[in-house]
């Protein structure tokens, strides 16, 4: 009996509980990324994952969730000769919808954990997941949504995907700061205000520094007077409010973000994550461009501009909820400014260039420490 | 005649190597020892002999043989008394020579006695001649008939008692005591002939009597010991408790030790501290295999997955409770765990094979064979121990999004080990031992920090040398591990930064002298200078690296009557630390009674620095965020761990049937080595890091705790062996650790906190054990054992999306481990059993249960075995 009972024991294995610490189900992607465009140029490749619901520069303001690194080592030339591809992969993709992008950081002065680095700079290569070669637009990835037939299942592994890397940018970002004349703006005055910005040289060692004034990568702002459909008239800015006031479709785009409120309190999210924000646009003025005789659609390189103040701002709560103010309704205090190139790239004032990072001597950088003030 | 208990100088030099016998029912064959103890020194040895026999029935030993032989012998039966020495030398004892001498002595008394009645006869018949013409004749030819048939009966019954086993001897006939001894004369029942008087036979046998029933521990003070006496708080686990238990591993037979923390993250590690202070790769307590260290310097931790021995190896398992840094330097923190392996050719201790099978994946085999020639006697034994997860992380036929490098991911644990010992006796002082070993060991353990489960894959391998003449004794020992570790799942296409490769190697000599002062009041003194040289290569640290360092001991066991004061002094030298590491020890033993003593104790101990804990450099990668790591450093200005720990208690042993034992303990602890947290420094101005592939968000140094632990604790031991087959335990331990940093406040970390107290809340408050076996005359034995623990608080490091990092609490709710175990034995060589390892899991109101937030829920091992002996 006892022996019965023992194998009797033996042979009941019960199943093993694969819940013991549960790891999150997530999906992993990988592929290749794929140099589309031309030269050879390569470096270290920084992949993305953004939210579509808080897309990247120049289309949201959203930043990445996730980071994944190529090393310059993993480009490869295939034997055959070819255009030289690097295997990516990024893990532990949840349920949404994202956006896949890279960053090809040819000169190496990509850094995450600072605000003036986290842009590409000119050289670098921008790519994305695409449906088109042809055609920049992220393509939208589909994560395990249950009602969605095309949506990747979780848990699994995509293999495949190719990130189509684009030409160097031949731009620098616009480093800028403002103009002396313009430290300040009014909300409840009637008269068009205006803010000036300039850009500025800035010497530091995270930062490449054009060799040369005859070096094309200025960090100058990139002008495109938009006419995408070519009729040769700018377009109307897509802001209704601002085309009405005959603003017209530009780039660069500056916007006014709250940065430190009347109190002395910071509300700018990268610097307080529960911080709610406020955004306002300020339009260019474009008139000039028109009066020296640029045309509609064409590039062009400035390097100080002129944007007006709209004395109206958006409230994005933290639901993603917009809602716009006037007037005296926007609030009161400094606001930082953000410089935004079509291509993505940006600049931003204040930065940890002149504030809060006191190892970086920030006296050595007191135009990168200046704020809108809004009165 | 006074009689003195005196062990041979060669059975304390197996002593002094671990190797005394301590098997089965021993308290029961203990209190038949000590009843014929008493009837020797009264005289009274047909008595003492039935009861020493009646402890060889309940638990042979040869020494009781032996036992036996000199009672007899005390008595005048020199015919018996050889019969049962003859016996005893077939067991090969360690002390032939003088056994066989002591026989020879015996041989010639008896000679001596049949010369004397010879001449008495002579003399007799001389007279009788004289006397005959006298009486008108000489002896008839019927008398000369009557003396040959005499002679001849006598011839048949000396045929008869030399070829009767022992026990069914008429022990108890004519045995008067050592009175002058006498004898009939053949001719005239009624006339007796006066012998020469015969020198006392302790002159011709070094050793009166043997104890193998003492319940001698050898961890406390390095020598044996009896446990009443002993400075430190001592559990004992022999054999008999270890194949009664159910067990499958030694962290599982601990668990009854009062004090004792073990947890089970997962089967493959389970986690002992004492007194507290446990952890996942907990650090706290030294564990050695017969005195060798089996601490992994390189990780901080026993790899008990690795030990190659199995249960069937072990004699005994000794746990110090308390800080022992003062005989065992560095490591010997919360208490020394000394797992003592069977002696080579103990006479006492069958070969064994065993094969077991449960659920649970459990599967385990070993061999244990010994034997002795001469003076050579050997041990080799062979096993293999495999254990399944309790729970899987993940099903990998489903999760395409996860990788592991773990080929069967329902294993543990798979240990295959062997190991041999030669012993050789160098004459009467000398013993020269070698032993080697290998373990084959796969394994799963929890590490530290953020770090979640792992596995390793590591071949342990020792060699060791002994030596001992006299007082003085050598032991060398060569420990390395080489192998694999990592993690078990890793995201697939996530750099894989924490599998490593690990070569460890341990050098350590170690010379201990120990003599003894004095008559009246003695003082025992033992010393010893050691040497340690440690080498570690792993990928974890930032290069190779070496370590030597220096120990000497002092010790003294000064006996003043009934109080015994040991004082002792250990200094440790570390190539890291300024000057030396004391540890000292101060402890009184006052025994207010025969069995009954009280203790107070004092002392310190030190945990070193480790090689991770110095060394590593390792890029750990922040968790939501593949391209972004954070660099784990350690830190070579680390200071040592320390504890100081003051003890008393009551022990009362002067009963035959139970055994109770009460100590409290007030213990303050300084400096834990802990991960710090994530400072940015200035890494993150470095970029991207080509060679790593990914950005350094920072790094975190270990770091000494910048607080001061205070622990106060209590435990209550009960045993009862009263009744024939019963065995009782019951152990009862309650603790409180509370925590405050240097200023006074409870600050450090605010989730340590419990309402306006700063408590550990990870000790356990409560702990309850309580056990009973029964060995029933129906070739059946059942035990059953349970183990409660009381709720625990532990905090989980982690990093956060912004790699800082942060401790979550994580209740462990109480939990009651039951387990049960019928052997049976169908012959005297042959054991069925199956048990029941935390049985109430099996019931859906209970369940399992976890013993660590991290750990896998903790089910039931049912397991079936055979034993066979031979």
């Amino acid at each position: 009996m006892l022996l019965l009972s023992t194998f009797l024991a033996c042979a009941y294995e019960p199943p093993l509980d694969p819940g013991a610490n549960h790891i999150d189900e997530s999906v992993g992607l990988s592929g290749d990324l794929v140099i589309a465009g031309t030269g050879d140029q390569v470096g270290p490749a920084l992949i993305f994952r953004y939210s579509v619901g808080d897309l990247p520069l120049p289309y949201g303001f959203g930043s990445p969730v996730d980071l994944s690194t190529v090393p310059t080592s993993a480009w490869q030339r295939p034997v055959d000769g070819g255009i030289e591809v690097a295997p990516w992969s990024m893990a532990g993709v949840g349920a949404g919808v994202w956006w896949i992008t890279a960053l090809v950081d040819v000169d190496g002065d990509f850094n995450p954990f600072y605000d003036f680095t986290i842009s590409a700079t000119c050289g670098d290569r921008l790519g994305a997941f695409v449906a088109d070669p042809f055609d920049p637009t992220p393509l939208a990835l589909s994560v395990g949504d249950p009602y969605d037939p095309d949506s990747i299942p979780i848990p699994s592994w995509v293999d495949g995907l190719e990130i189509v890397v684009d030409d160097p940018l031949t731009v620098e970002r616009p480093v800028f700061t403002l103009s002396a004349q313009t430290p300040s703006a009014s909300r409840t005055e009637e008269a068009t205000q205006y803010v000036v910005l300039e850009t500025t040289s800035v010497d530091h060692p995270l930062l490449t520094i054009p060799e040369s004034a005859d070096d094309p990568c200025q960090p100058d702002f990139l002008i495109h007077l938009v006419d995408a459909d070519g009729d040769g008239v700018l377009d109307p800015h897509p802001n209704e409010d601002f085309a009405a006031q005959g603003r017209g479709d530009v780039w660069p785009r500056i916007y006014g973000i709250t940065y430190v409120d009347a109190d002395g309190q910071t509300t700018d999210p990268a610097l307080d994550p529960d911080a709610t924000p406020w955004l306002t646009e300020l339009p260019l003025v474009h008139e000039v461009w028109t009066l020296t005789g640029r045309d509609p659609g064409e590039r062009f390189t400035v390097t100080d501009l002129t944007a007006a103040f709209s004395q109206a701002a958006v409230r994005v709560e933290p639901d993603g909820s917009q809602t716009t103010f006037y007037g005296a309704d926007v609030p009161a205090g400094y606001w930082s400014l953000m410089a935004v190139e079509e291509t993505g790239q940006m600049w931003r004032i204040p930065n940890q260039l002149g504030v809060e990072l006191p190892e970086f001597d920030a006296d050595a950088h007191p135009d990168q420490a200046v704020a809108l003030l809004i009165e | 005649m006074a009689r003195h208990l005196k062990v041979p100088a060669l059975l304390a030099l197996v002593l002094a190597f671990g190797g005394t016998a301590h098997a089965a029912p021993k308290d029961e064959a203990r209190r038949y020892f000590n009843l014929a103890m008493e009837q020797v020194a009264a005289g009274d040895y047909d008595v003492a002999v039935e009861n020493f026999l009646t402890a060889y029935d309940i638990l042979p030993h040869p020494a009781v043989l032996y036992n036996v032989g000199r009672a007899l012998a005390d008595a005048g039966e020199y015919e018996k008394s050889i019969d049962f020495f003859t016996r005893y030398l077939a067991t090969e004892p360690i002390d032939r020579g003088e056994v066989e001498g002591f026989i020879g002595t015996m041989q010639a008394r008896i000679e001596a006695r049949e010369a004397a009645i010879a001449q008495a006869q002579a003399d007799a018949e001389a007279e009788a001649a004289a006397q005959a013409p006298a009486a008108g004749g000489t002896a008839t030819t019927a008398e000369i008939a009557q003396l040959e048939r005499l002679a001849a009966e006598l011839q048949a019954l000396a045929a008869s008692l030399q070829s009767a086993d022992p026990a069914d001897l008429p022990l108890a006939v004519g045995v008067d005591g050592p009175s002058e001894p006498v004898a009939e004369t053949p001719t005239d029942p009624t006339t007796t002939v006066e012998l020469p008087p015969e020198p006392p036979l302790d002159d011709a046998l070094a050793g009166a009597f043997l104890d193998p029933y003492s319940r001698e521990v050898v961890t406390a003070s390095r020598y044996g010991q009896d446990p009443l006496l002993a400075p430190s708080s001592i559990t004992v686990i022999t054999a008999d408790e270890i194949a009664l238990s159910g067990a499958t591993t030694i962290p599982d037979l601990l668990r009854r030790v009062p004090g004792m923390d073990v947890m089970q993250p997962s089967a493959g590690q389970p986690e002992v501290s004492i007194r507290g202070f446990n952890r996942r790769l907990s650090n706290k307590v030294l564990v050695l295999i017969d005195g060798r260290s089996t601490y992994a310097d390189y990780l901080g931790a026993t790899i008990w997955g690795t030990l190659p021995i199995s249960l069937a190896d072990i004699e005994r398992i000794e746990v110090i409770r308390g800080v022992g840094a003062a005989l065992y330097g560095a490591s010997a923190f919360a208490g020394v765990v000394n797992i003592i392996t069977r002696a080579p050719g103990d006479p006492s201790v069958d070969n064994q094979i065993t094969a077991a099978g449960g659920t649970v994946g459990t599967g385990v085999g070993s061999m244990v064979v010994s034997g002795r020639q001469g003076a050579l006697s050997w041990r080799a034994s062979g096993g293999a121990v495999r254990l399944g997860r309790w729970a899987t992380e993940a099903d990998l036929e489903e999760r395409p999004d996860l990788v592991s490098d773990v080929e069967d991911q329902s294993v543990a644990l798979d240990n295959r080990q062997a190991n041999a010992t030669l012993d050789w006796r160098v004459g009467d002082q000398g013993l020269v031992r070698a032993s080697a070993g290998i373990s084959e060991a796969f394994g799963e353990f929890y590490p530290l920090g953020a770090l979640r489960d792992y596995y390793y894959d590591l071949r342990h391998t020792y060699v060791r040398a002994d030596g001992a003449y006299g007082p003085l004794s050598v032991r060398a020992f060569w420990n390395r591990d080489v192998g694999v570790a990592g993690p078990w799942l890793r995201e697939a296409g996530k750099t894989d930064r924490l599998t490593s490769n690990i070569i460890y190697d341990l050098y350590d000599v170690e010379v201990r002298g120990d003599h003894t002062l004095g008559e009246r009041f003695t003082h025992r003194l033992t010393g010893g200078v050691g040497y340690r040289f440690k080498s570690t290569s792993w990928d974890y640290l930032d290069q190779d690296q070496t370590e030597n360092h220096f120990s000497l001991f002092l010790q003294d066991e000064s006996t003043f009557g009934p109080l015994h004061v040991h004082a002792a002094l250990r200094v440790d030298k570390h190539p890291l630390q300024d000057g030396i590491q004391p540890s000292p020890r101060l402890a009184a033993v006052y025994e207010f009674m025969p069995g009954r003593a009280a203790r107070l104790s004092a002392g310190t101990a030190f945990r070193n620095p480790t090689f991770i804990e110095s060394y590593t450099s390792l890029y750990v990668d922040t968790p939501t965020t593949d391209g972004v790591v954070v660099n784990t450093l350690g830190d070579t200005e680390l200071v040592p761990e320390r504890i100081v720990s003051i003890e008393a208690a009551v022990l009362d042993h002067s009963s035959d049937s139970w055994r109770g034992e009460l100590a409290g303990y007030w213990n303050q602890v300084d400096g834990l080595i802990e991960p710090g947290d994530v400072s940015a420094e200035d890494h993150q101005l470095d970029g991207f890091d080509e060679d790593l592939g990914a950005f350094v968000a920072g790094e975190s140094h270990f770091e000494n705790e910048p607080g001061r632990y205070r622990a106060v604790g209590a435990e209550a031991n009960f045993e009862y062996f009263g009744i024939p087959g019963l065995d009782a335990y019951a152990n009862y331990s309650i603790e409180r650790i509370w925590f405050s940093d240097y200023e006074g406040t409870c600050g450090y970390d605010i989730s340590k906190t419990d309402g306006e107290a700063c408590v550990d809340t990870s000790t356990p408050t409560h702990k309850l054990n309580a056990g009973v076996t029964w060995r029933s005359p129906a070739q059946v034995d059942v035990s059953v054992s349970a183990n409660y623990v009381s709720a625990q608080t532990w905090l989980l490091r982690g990093v956060d999306e912004q790699g800082q990092v942060i401790n979550t609490p994580a209740q462990v709710d109480p939990y009651l481990n039951l387990t049960a175990q019928v052997i049976w034995h169908p012959t005297d060589r042959l054991d069925v059993s199956a048990a029941a390892w935390n049985f109430p899991a099996l019931l859906p109101a209970v369940g399992a249960h976890r013993e660590h937030p991290l750990g896998q829920p903790v089910g039931t091992r049912v397991t079936g075995q055979v034993r066979y002996r031979f």
